[in-house]
């Protein structure tokens, strides 16, 4: 199954193109082979052409890039297919950071921290995601996505507790209350969800 | 499911554009911010013997 198909919608109601989407926790050398082999069974079930997008989470060219995988039979190229990559570990953490798009703060939290340091990283892009114009349900993808991707310890949650001490915002302050909220809430279902459980099956 | 690809698959899906801007100026062009994309989330295709998303 692929993990996300997008169809992007033309002036005139249909679709234009399809982008396929891998999500790929590390870079695998057979890569180009599996989005050649998945896009040409996507062009056997679609009339739209489709362009393949994997996202590496751990290695793979750092960055936006475009690839491309070719194959040779007795020495002469027969087939060529590209496709682009985005390589978020060895990606400098601060270009995220300097983007305009939400998605790029959540991102941030898997790049490389270079100079700033993971604690910066993390407060700068939590500073960023709650002064986002967004869609709460989105903002809390992207803290989660923070959260999740860039737990501090030691030495960087000391750095990160006096950042956040010394120049914290309003913004953030409410975000840490509304994603403490919703972890408490997750807990609470996950325990009603048991104890339910348990009676259900007359424990 | 693993619960990492669930966590990317909703950001993508909810900032699909987001993501199109940030690997793809030009494809990005193509879809504008009022654009509703259709996600055909459901499309299966049997997956390849190399296929290994090393989670």
């Amino acid at each position: 199954m692929v993990d996300l198909l997008a169809a992007i919608p033309d002036p005139a109601g249909g679709c234009a193109f399809l982008v396929h989407v891998e999500i790929e926790r590390k870079a695998p050398t057979n890569i180009g082979r599996r989005l050649w082999d998945y896009s040409i069974r996507l062009r056997g079930r679609h009339p739209e052409p489709s362009v393949s997008l994997v996202v590496f989470l751990r290695g793979g060219p750092p960055g936006p890039a475009w690839q491309a995988y070719t194959e040779e039979t007795a020495g002469h190229e027969v087939a060529r297919f590209r496709y682009l990559s985005f390589g978020l570990s060895r990606f400098p953490a601060e270009q995220l950071l300097a983007r305009p798009e939400p998605l790029a703060r959540g991102l941030a939290a898997l790049a490389k921290p270079g100079a700033l340091g993971r604690a910066r990283v993390k407060f700068e892009a939590l500073r960023r995601i709650a002064s986002a114009k967004l869609r709460e349900r989105h903002r809390f993808l992207l803290m989660n996505c923070v959260e999740t991707y860039l737990p501090l310890k030691g030495r960087d949650a000391e750095e990160y507790a006096s950042l956040a001490s010394a120049q914290e915002p309003s913004e953030i302050r409410a975000m840490q209350v509304t994603w403490a909220d919703k972890e408490k809430a997750k807990m609470a279902a996950t325990i009603t969800a048991t104890i339910s459980g348990e009676d259900r099956g007359g424990g | 499911m693993p619960p990492h690809d669930h966590l990317f698959k909703s950001l993508f899906c909810a900032l699909f554009r987001d993501l199109l801007l940030l690997v793809d100026a030009e494809l990005a062009s193509w879809l504008s911010p009022e654009a509703e994309v259709e996600f055909r989330d459901k499309e299966l295709i049997p997956d390849s013997p190399e296929a290994e998303h090393g989670w």
